[in-house]
C-alpha cells in the first residue's frame, strides 16, 4: 500500500509540475510577444517625438505651408507613409506622399473620428502643431490601433482580477487533480493490495471490474497458477519428508538386528580378542548409523518446515552447561567412571565453558531439544575430528537481541572446503551435522558463523534470536 | 535376581528381532519370555499365559501397538514397554497419555533394552524392595532417605530436606555428572541463576557430614563450571 501512495503523490506531483511549468511558460510567452510588440513599434518611428519635430518644421510662407529641407528629411526617416496640415477650418494646407483617395477637406465630427480610429483604412496619428493640426498616416499592413476604453475601477482592480483568474483556474485543476487521483487510488487500490498478498505468498482475489479489471483478471489468473504451483511444491516437499521418515523407519528394524548380533558377537567368549573387537566396530558404527537416520529425519523436515518448534523458556547457560556434562558423562560410561576422581584426570579431550556472569540470567524462547542437539553436533565435531585430543572452549556470548554459543578448539578447526561448501546440497564433504546444526539456528532466527583463525581453519559460532 | 521369574510377552512383526529380543533377554537370565507376530497372536497368548510384563511394537500388522495396549489395559495393568521405529514417538506416546510404562527406539542396543526392563519389572513389582535398596552407601557413611539421616559408626546425623533432595538427586544420577541446573530445578523448582551460592552452601553443608575430609572431597566431586558428581563405590 505504501507503494500505491507513492505512486499517487508522484502523479500529484507530476501534475502540479507541468501546472507550474504550462503557467511559467504562459507567462514567458505573453512577455516574450509584447517585448517583440513593441520592438516592432518602437524600431519603425511613429513616435510623438518625430512628429513634434516635423511639426516646428512647417512654416507659412507666400507660397503657402511648406516644410524645411530638415523637416522632410525627419519625415523620410520615420515609417509615416504620407502626412498633411490641416487649419481651423479643416482644409488641407500642405501634404506630403498624400494619396488621392484621401480627403482634402474635413468636417469637425470627420477629425473626431479618424483621430480614435481610421482614415481611409489607414491608421492615423495627430499632433497638435501651433495653428495646424498635423495628421500623419501610418503604413496600413504593418500597424493596427486600437482605442481602449475602461472605468477606472476596472483598471485599478485589473491586477485584483487577474490574480483571482490565476486562483480560479489553479483551484479547478486542483479540484480536477484530486478527484481524478482519488478516482485513481480507488481504482488502482484493490490491484495494489492484491500485488501485496501475492507477494506474501497469500492467494488474491480481485474483482474485476472498473478501469482495472484487465489488470485484476491478470493478478487473479497470476494468484491461482501460484496457488497450484505452491500447492504442487508443498506435496512434493511433504512426499520427500514422508519418504525419508518412511526409510528411516524401515532402516531400524533391520538396524536393531545388526545392533543385537554384533553386541551378541562382540560378548562371545568363543571368538577370538581380535574377532570381538570387529564386532564391536560393527556396533559402534550402526551406532553411527543410527545417529545419521536420525540427523537425516530431522534435517528433511527443518528443511521442509514439517519440525514445528516446541519453544520454551530456558536458560543458554542451562543448555550449554547440559551438553557438556553430558560429554564428560560419555566419556565416564567410556572410562568406567571410578577410575577417574577429577575431571582434570579424563584423557585426551577437556571441554571448558566461559559463561560470564550477565550472562548466567538470560532466558530465551527456543527449542532446546533442538538447540542443545546442534550445539552437541559442534562438540562433537571438535572431539571426532581430533582423535589425538584437543582443547574446547565453549563462551556464550549475550548479544542485543541474540544469543551466540561460540566452540572453539585447539585442534585442527574446521577445513576451508566445508566452509565453502555449507550450502551446496551434492557436495562430497560430510557436513550433515554442521548443515543440522545451521538449519537448527536458522529455525531459531540465527545462524551458524565461520570465524577464521589465522591458520586458515575456521571455528564456529551457532546463534539464535532471544525471542523467536 | 528374582527379577527373573517374570513372563514377558514380546510382539513384533519382524521374527528375527523377537526372537533376537527373546535371546536377549534369556542370556540375562529370563526363564519365561512368550514371543507373538501379531495383534491376534499376542492377544491370545496375552489371555492364556498372563504375562507379568509385555513389549511391543508400535507398527504390528493387523493392528497398532497403541490398540493393543488400550485392549491389554483393559484387563490388566501389567507394565508395557513400547518399542518404537520413529523420531517422533516419544512425543506421541507423551501426547497419547497413554501410561505406557516406558519406549525405547529402534535401533537400541540390548545393555538398554535390558536395563529398561529391569526397572520397569523394578517399579512395578519390588516396590517394597526398592526403599530397602535406597540407602545410599558412601564408604562407610550410610544415607537413609526415609529417616533423613547419615548413619557413621553407628551415629546418626541428620539431614535437611533441601541436602537429602540434593543427595537424592545426585545419587539417582550417580557416577554421572549432574549440571547446576538440574539440581536447582530438582531441589527449588527454578533455574539456576540467584542460587548459585546457595547451591555451594548446601553441598558444604553436605560435604561436612558425609565426607572423611570435606575440603578433599572423596564422594560428592565437583565439575567444573558444569555441576557435581556423586562418585560410585569402588568395588
Amino acid at each position: 500500500m505504501k507503494s500505491l501512495l507513492k505512486i499517487i503523490r508522484r502523479y500529484s506531483l507530476t501534475v502540479g509540475l507541468i501546472i507550474f511549468v504550462i503557467l511559467f511558460c504562459n507567462v514567458g510567452i505573453f512577455i516574450g510577444i509584447t517585448y517583440i510588440a513593441e520592438r516592432g513599434v518602437k524600431e519603425q518611428v511613429y513616435g510623438r517625438d518625430s512628429m513634434e519635430r516635423a511639426g516646428k518644421e512647417l512654416c507659412l510662407t507666400d507660397a503657402g505651408v511648406t516644410i524645411s529641407e530638415k523637416g522632410l528629411e525627419i519625415l523620410e526617416n520615420t515609417d509615416f507613409v504620407w502626412a498633411m496640415a490641416l487649419d481651423a477650418n479643416g482644409r488641407a494646407v500642405w501634404e506630403w506622399r498624400l494619396p488621392n483617395e484621401i480627403p482634402r477637406s474635413y468636417t469637425l465630427q470627420d477629425v473626431s473620428v479618424f483621430s480614435r480610429w481610421y482614415l481611409k483604412d489607414y491608421p492615423v496619428r495627430t499632433w497638435k502643431s501651433g495653428q495646424w493640426l498635423l495628421v500623419f498616416g501610418c503604413d496600413k499592413g504593418k500597424i493596427a490601433r486600437y482605442d481602449m476604453i475602461m472605468s477606472a475601477e476596472g483598471f485599478k482592480l485589473f491586477p485584483v482580477y487577474a490574480k483571482a483568474a490565476v486562483f480560479v483556474n489553479l483551484a479547478i485543476i486542483v479540484v480536477f487533480i484530486i478527484s481524478f487521483g482519488f478516482r485513481f487510488y480507488l481504482s488502482l487500490k484493490p490491484v495494489a493490495e492484491g500485488i501485496d498478498r501475492l507477494s506474501v505468498g497469500e492467494a488474491t482475489d480481485i474483482p474485476e471490474s472498473g478501469a482495472m479489471e484487465e489488470l485484476a483478471k491478470k493478478l487473479n489468473l497470476v494468484s491461482g497458477k501460484l496457488k497450484e504451483q505452491q500447492k504442487a511444491l508443498a506435496k512434493r516437499d511433504e512426499a520427500r519428508t514422508e519418504w525419508i521418515a518412511g526409510v528411516s523407519h524401515d532402516i531400524r528394524t533391520p538396524l536393531s538386528l545388526i545392533v543385537g548380533y554384533s553386541d551378541k558377537l562382540a560378548e562371545d567368549e568363543n571368538l577370538s580378542a581380535e574377532n570381538r573387537k570387529t564386532a564391536e566396530n560393527m556396533k559402534r558404527q550402526s551406532l553411527v548409523i543410527r545417529q545419521l537416520i536420525a540427523d537425516l529425519n530431522l534435517t528433511s523436515k527443518l528443511a521442509y518446515q514439517a519440525q514445528p518448534l516446541k519453544k520454551r523458556i530456558c536458560s543458554p547457560a542451562a543448555i550449554l552447561r547440559d551438553c557438556v556434562a553430558e560429554v564428560y558423562n560419555g566419556q565416564l560410561e567410556r572410562a568406567g567412571g571410578a577410575k577417574n576422581k577429577t575431571l582434570d584426570m579424563l584423557p585426551d579431550h577437556t571441554v571448558e565453558i566461559a559463561v560470564k556472569a550477565e550472562a548466567e540470567s538470560v532466558r530465551m524462547t527456543a527449542d532446546e531439544g533442538l538447540v542443545r542437539r546442534a550445539l552437541k553436533n559442534l562438540i562433537g565435531n571438535s572431539i571426532r575430528h581430533n582423535k589425538e585430543g584437543c582443547h574446547v572452549t565453549i563462551t556464550l556470548l549475550v548479544k542485543e537481541t541474540q544469543i551466540c554459543w561460540r566452540v572453539e578448539d585447539t585442534g585442527r578447526g574446521i577445513p576451508e572446503t566445508v566452509v565453502q561448501n555449507m550450502d551446496r546440497q551434492d557436495s562430497a564433504v560430510h557436513i550433515m551435522g554442521l548443515r543440522l546444526a545451521s538449519q537448527i539456528a536458522r529455525a531459531h532466527g540465527g545462524e551458524l558463523t565461520f570465524i577464521r583463525r589465522s591458520s586458515g581453519s575456521y571455528d564456529v559460532e551457532f546463534s539464535a534470536e532471544r525471542e523467536v | 535376581m528374582e527379577n527373573y521369574k517374570y513372563k514377558i510377552l514380546i510382539v513384533d512383526d519382524n521374527a528375527e528381532l523377537v526372537n533376537l529380543i527373546a535371546a536377549i533377554l534369556k542370556e540375562d537370565g529370563y526363564r519365561k519370555v512368550l514371543t507373538a507376530g501379531s495383534m491376534k497372536e499376542g492377544m491370545e497368548i496375552f489371555r492364556e499365559s498372563r504375562p507379568d510384563m509385555a513389549v511391543l511394537d508400535i507398527m504390528l500388522p493387523d493392528g497398532d501397538g497403541f490398540s493393543m495396549f488400550a485392549k491389554m489395559r483393559e484387563e490388566s495393568e501389567i507394565p508395557i514397554l513400547f518399542l518404537s521405529a520413529k523420531d517422533e514417538d516419544e512425543d506421541r506416546l507423551f501426547g497419547l497419555g497413554l501410561g505406557a510404562d516406558d519406549y525405547i527406539t529402534k535401533p537400541f542396543l540390548p545393555k538398554e533394552l535390558l536395563l529398561r526392563v529391569r526397572a520397569v519389572l523394578k517399579r512395578t513389582y519390588h516396590i517394597k524392595d526398592e526403599k530397602k535398596e535406597t540407602v545410599i552407601r558412601l564408604g562407610g557413611h550410610e544415607v537413609l532417605p526415609e529417616r533423613a539421616a547419615v548413619r557413621f559408626e553407628g551415629e546418626e546425623t541428620p539431614l535437611t530436606a533441601k541436602e537429602l533432595a540434593l543427595l537424592m538427586k545426585l545419587s539417582q544420577n550417580r557416577g554421572r555428572i549432574v549440571t547446576f541446573d538440574a539440581l536447582c530445578n530438582a531441589v527449588w523448582g527454578d533455574f539456576y541463576y540467584g542460587y548459585e551460592n546457595t547451591l555451594m552452601v548446601h553441598i558444604r553443608h553436605l560435604r561436612e557430614k558425609l565426607e572423611d575430609d570435606p575440603s578433599h572431597p572423596k564422594w560428592i566431586l565437583t565439575a567444573r563450571g558444569l555441576g557435581y558428581r556423586l562418585e560410585k563405590e569402588q568395588p
